[in-house]
């Protein structure tokens, strides 16, 4: 100790005494980080000098002795007495001047990353289990960032808040306002300091030079882009003058589309552009990332109010989109208070547009939210996937039990000189955070393959193509999977930890590294995990189930007609030349008429409303028969406008009556045709056919049914039928429509004749929308059933994850248990146990387990369809036997996962197991 | 070897401080000790033991830990130099704020001393 080399700088640290004495006025804690600082860097300095200063002393104090007579054997061993423990003292010094913590948790992490390497096939099984684990909660969390956390890009998005109209009889939370009501709101108001509107999501054509594009555009207020805050990266926002009729040609372009078709050229901003068929001004090009989730404008253009707008009845049409910044000092809740006490007014003014509507008043943020729909299906696949790490974290607290109880004398040993339990917990936590950290690395891998593929499952419809952009690994993901990271790694690795370092010293040492007496409750620990993660496994695959049941019944349920074999195309009927409802009536005609002249098709038409594509708008009406009633107390149905080949093409039954015909025009007698519920609804004597009834529509007339047809399904899986009426288009004509054409041909064959037909008759009309071009009806139909089909695909992704490691578990534990019982098996064998006996007696012990887990896991799936049918629209509350088949298939699986080990372990050899160990 | 080295490193992060009972005393009678000049280590232990008529007998070891932990609180300062039988030592020495915090340290004594007397002299 002595002879050690210490470096020449020695007298160098005296220099520290001047400068401490100085600076007596420095906090402390910055004087003790400057010295520790210091101390870490001059390791050796510190350790030479703490040396030679505790070296002098006991050279004196010998030396003491000596003089008092002592030999110097017994000096020099007096004076070791006399300072006590000279390695302590050394030590405890060294700890006054060192980061020990920091370095002891190096200390850790190298030797914990030894203890992993050491067992590899340990610690790939809890990575990966990990891995898998934090990969679907990353996946799943990273649409959670974007749809629900993420900021609307508005400037000061919490002050910007969206006024909606609320209708609580007929269950509307989130309705578009009228112009009328925009306009008393926005000036009776007193608690905002600017209202904008927007009639969102109107559908545009651009044309001149190649095919007509199909676009999706907002028309708003000229102050619309000051009120949510957003400028131009290059032009001007809209003049105040241009929201007058007449100076309305002017476009703002999204960055996107401005990049697409004019390849960010900065010299388009003056240019003309065609728009329907009008010429345009571009005056700006608005900065990449305006998309708010569903709201994905390609172009803005004003909206002008009309004079049609302004009149009375058009108080009953809302489709304003109203935003609103609240004044300085204003809340939100005096803003509801405000909103509320106006349509209040409104109503008693306005009863026949405006009785029982009422405001929704939200942050906008909160608005895209529910306007996407988003929130409760994100939080059942957030507990989904949280179960399923929950498991995987009960997996490796299993593994660690395990390698705890065969640590424990290491463990033992390490006490035994001298170890606090604190320390040991803290030596097995490092390892359980170098795995979480492996396992979250791996993990972040696993979701950027994981968020991919969701995106990639995220195109069956126009909203989800629009809002699946803004997936990936944002910051938020990465902090929430790094954060899950260590939280899990202390979740796991806790209990094991605390069991490891409860170590009994005599016992563990005396056994000689046999397996000691905390074996037991260490077996009886991982018994309560596996049988935990079977009760979470059990409950996934339920509820898994029960959303593949939902969904199966949907897919197999009758819509009404025969979808196959139909294509569809979105027609909207623009500009000069569709004006008159002549003139779109006529377009329809000709069409319809020139596609049934082609060869491969069978028949085609069009309606106004798609079946299974969400369902058509409702109108109240009046029936002749009936006395008058108010506007609020009419009843209400679904309006469909059609042509006279519409229900062959469909093939939709006739129950009763006829169908529409090419006579039934606007020179005849205006007719109707209702379905099976409206008749069942309305007029449940039977004696429909003939009835007058006057939907109040923008042009109400009486109109007699002439037929009744089946109904039909408005969305898949509807649990209910709607009452439906049909107007035929010849009658009634709309400029949006949908074509509907009936061919064997295969789809790809039969899109291009369908666009070469419109094309002969219009060769500037777009054929389908931004929504979607030419579709088969099985394509419509998983535009609103795809996110059932998504969620319930997830649900069984994650439920055999869940199911997979629950059998992982079981295995772990009765292998585990196996191997330990060798002896006790072999003494079994010997004494005329035969293979049957041990397998039964094996498989008793998991078959135990597994029956603790249905036990528990049972009770808590059965209310699941109840709870999903609370949380989700048109779920059907029965079907909570699907926990039964659950049940057995966690059963069968963990059974299997049992025999592998019961098999081995009714090979044993009786010889070869007295001898083990 | 590794291995031991580290057990060694955990025993000693564990182990409480012989001094610790009388930590608060024993960096008082330092600092006091201390107020009459600068001293090395050794002779800081002799004067506490022979002014405390032995009394006052801890390990010897226990001073260490002591003076390094008053010198990272900067209440002591240290300083290489030579012996009375040409050793090198590390000679410790009262600063200001030391001074300051032994006048404390010193009135704080007396009032539980004198607190502890009348309890004792009252029961």
């Amino acid at each position: 100790m002595r002879s050690a080399a210490c470096p020449s700088g020695a007298r160098k640290t005296a220099d520290r005494s001047q400068s401490l004495g100085a600076r007596v006025m420095i906090p402390d804690w910055v004087t003790k980080m400057r010295l520790r600082a210091r101390a870490l860097l001059k390791r050796r300095q510190l350790d030479c000098d703490l040396r030679e200063e505790l070296s002098f002393h006991l050279a004196m104090r010998q030396e003491k002795y000596q003089v008092a007579g002592m030999t110097p054997e017994d000096a020099h061993l007096a004076a070791r007495r006399r300072f006590g423990n000279l390695t302590g003292f050394k030590e405890a010094c060294r700890e006054m001047w060192t980061f020990s913590w920091l370095e002891d948790l190096v200390q850790d992490v190298r030797y914990g990353l030894r203890q992993l390497r050491r067992n590899p096939g340990f610690t790939a099984v809890a990575i990966i289990t990990l891995a898998l684990g934090i990969g679907a909660n990353t996946v799943i969390f990273s649409t959670v960032s974007e749809w629900l956390l993420r900021k609307p890009p508005v400037r000061d998005p919490d002050r910007l808040l969206t006024v909606s109209s609320k209708n609580v009889v007929r269950g509307y939370s989130l309705q578009p306002t009228s112009v009328l009501d925009f306009e008393a709101w926005r000036t009776q108001n007193h608690v905002f300091r600017s209202m904008a509107a927007a009639d969102m999501e109107v559908p545009f054509t651009l044309t001149g030079g190649g095919q007509p594009q199909p676009l999706i555009g907002d028309r708003v207020t000229p102050n619309y882009f000051n009120v949510l805050g957003i400028s131009p990266v290059l032009g001007r926002t809209f003049l105040a003058s241009e929201g007058e009729p007449g100076h309305d040609h002017a476009v703002i372009l999204s960055h996107a589309l401005w990049m697409e078709r004019y390849s960010g050229d900065p010299n388009v901003i003056g240019r003309s552009v065609e728009l329907d068929g009008e010429p345009y001004t571009i005056v700006a090009i608005m900065p990449p990332g305006t998309d708010m989730t569903i709201f994905t404008p390609s172009l803005w253009t004003p909206l002008v109010f009309t004079a049609h707008d302004l009149s009375a009845p058009a108080r009953a049409n809302r489709n304003l989109t109203v935003f609103a910044r609240l004044k300085p000092g204003v809340t939100i809740e005096q803003a509801q208070a405000e909103m509320a006490s106006l349509a209040g007014r409104l109503a008693q003014a306005h009863p026949e547009t405006n009785k029982g509507w009422g405001t929704t008043v939200l942050r906008l943020q909160e608005f895209l939210i529910r306007s996407a729909n988003v929130r409760r299906g994100l939080t059942v696949l957030l507990a989904t996937v949280g179960f399923v790490l929950l498991i995987a974290c009960a997996n490796i607290a299993g593994l660690l039990l395990a390698r705890g109880a065969a640590r424990g004398h290491e463990m033992a040993i390490r006490s035994a000189v001298g170890a606090g339990r604190l320390r040991l917990i803290r030596q097995m936590l490092a390892e359980s955070l170098l795995i979480g950290t492996a396992g979250g690395a791996a993990g972040l891998a696993i979701s950027v393959w994981g968020i991919h593929l969701l995106r990639y499952g995220l195109e069956f419809n126009f909203y989800v193509r629009q809002m699946n952009g803004g997936l990936y690994l944002d910051k938020t993901t990465l902090i929430f999977a790094l954060a899950v990271s260590l939280v899990t790694a202390i979740l796991f690795g806790f209990v094991p930890a605390v069991r490891a370092s409860k170590t009994n010293l005599c016992g563990a040492l005396k056994e000689g590294g046999r397996t000691e007496s905390g074996g037991r409750g260490r077996n009886k620990m991982r018994g309560v995990l596996v049988a935990g993660e079977i009760a979470l496994a059990l409950l996934l695959l339920a509820g898994a189930g029960v959303m593949m049941r939902d969904l199966v019944h949907e897919l197999t349920e009758n819509e009404g007609f025969n979808p196959n074999h139909l294509i569809t195309a979105a027609i909207h009927l623009k500009g000069r030349n569709y004006q008159s409802p002549a003139q779109q009536a006529a377009f329809f005609d000709l069409v319809t008429e020139k596609l049934k002249q082609l060869p491969g098709i069978q028949s085609a038409s069009a309606t106004s409303d798609l079946p299974l594509a969400g369902g058509p708008g409702h109108v109240t009406f009046r029936i002749e028969a009936q006395a008058p009633l108010l506007p609020s107390k009419r009843p209400v149905t679904e309006d469909i406008v059609a042509g006279p080949a519409y229900f062959r093409t469909m093939e939709i039954s006739l129950l009763k009556g006829r169908f529409f015909t090419p006579s039934d025009n606007t020179h005849s007698p205006v007719v109707a045709i209702a379905n099976e519920e409206f008749a069942r609804r309305f007029f449940p004597k039977g004696n429909v056919i003939g009835q007058r009834i006057k939907l109040d529509t923008d042009h109400p007339v009486w109109a007699e049914i002439i037929g009744i047809v089946g109904n039909v399904e408005d969305y898949v899986g509807q649990l209910s039928p709607d009452a439906q009426v049909y107007e035929s288009y010849l009658q009634t004509p709309l400029p949006d429509m949908s074509l509907v054409v009936r061919s064997p041909l295969a789809p790809s064959a039969v899109a291009p004749i369908l666009r070469r037909a419109v094309w002969s008759v219009d060769k500037d009309q777009p054929v389908g929308d931004a929504e979607g071009g030419v579709l088969t009806m099985s394509a419509v139909a998983n535009e609103t059933s795809g996110g059932d089909k998504l969620m319930a695909s997830l649900m069984g992704v994650f439920a055999a994850l869940a199911l997979a490691l629950a059998a992982v578990g079981i295995y772990g534990v009765i292998a585990y248990s196996v191997n330990q019982r060798t002896h006790e098996i072999g003494i079994r064998m010997a004494l005329g146990a035969r293979k049957g006996d041990v397998l039964r007696l094996v498989l008793q012990q998991g078959g135990l387990l597994t029956l603790i887990g249905c036990a528990i896991g049972f009770p808590l799936a059965l209310p699941l369809p109840r709870l999903f049918a609370a949380l989700f629209d048109g779920f059907s509350p029965q079907g909570s036997l699907v926990a039964v088949p659950a049940c057995l298939v966690v059963a069968v699986v963990s059974m299997l996962a049992t025999y592998i080990p019961a098999h081995r372990a009714s090979r044993v050899d009786p010889m070869v197991a007295l001898r083990y160990e | 070897m590794v291995l031991a080295r580290y057990f060694h490193k955990i025993i000693m992060a564990e182990r409480p401080n012989p001094g610790e009972l009388l930590r608060d005393t024993l960096d008082m009678l330092i600092l006091k000790t201390l107020a009459r000049g600068a001293m090395h280590g050794y002779a800081i232990a002799e004067f506490i033991e022979q002014t405390s008529e032995e009394v006052l007998r801890v390990e010897e070891g226990a001073l260490y830990p002591a003076l390094h932990r008053l010198e990272i609180r900067g209440w002591v300062a240290s300083k290489w130099g030579v012996s009375g039988n040409n050793r090198r030592a590390k000679y410790y020495r009262l600063t200001g704020a030391g001074r300051t915090q032994l006048a404390e340290e010193t009135q704080r004594w007396g009032r539980m001393a004198t607190a502890i007397a009348r309890i004792l002299e009252t029961a």
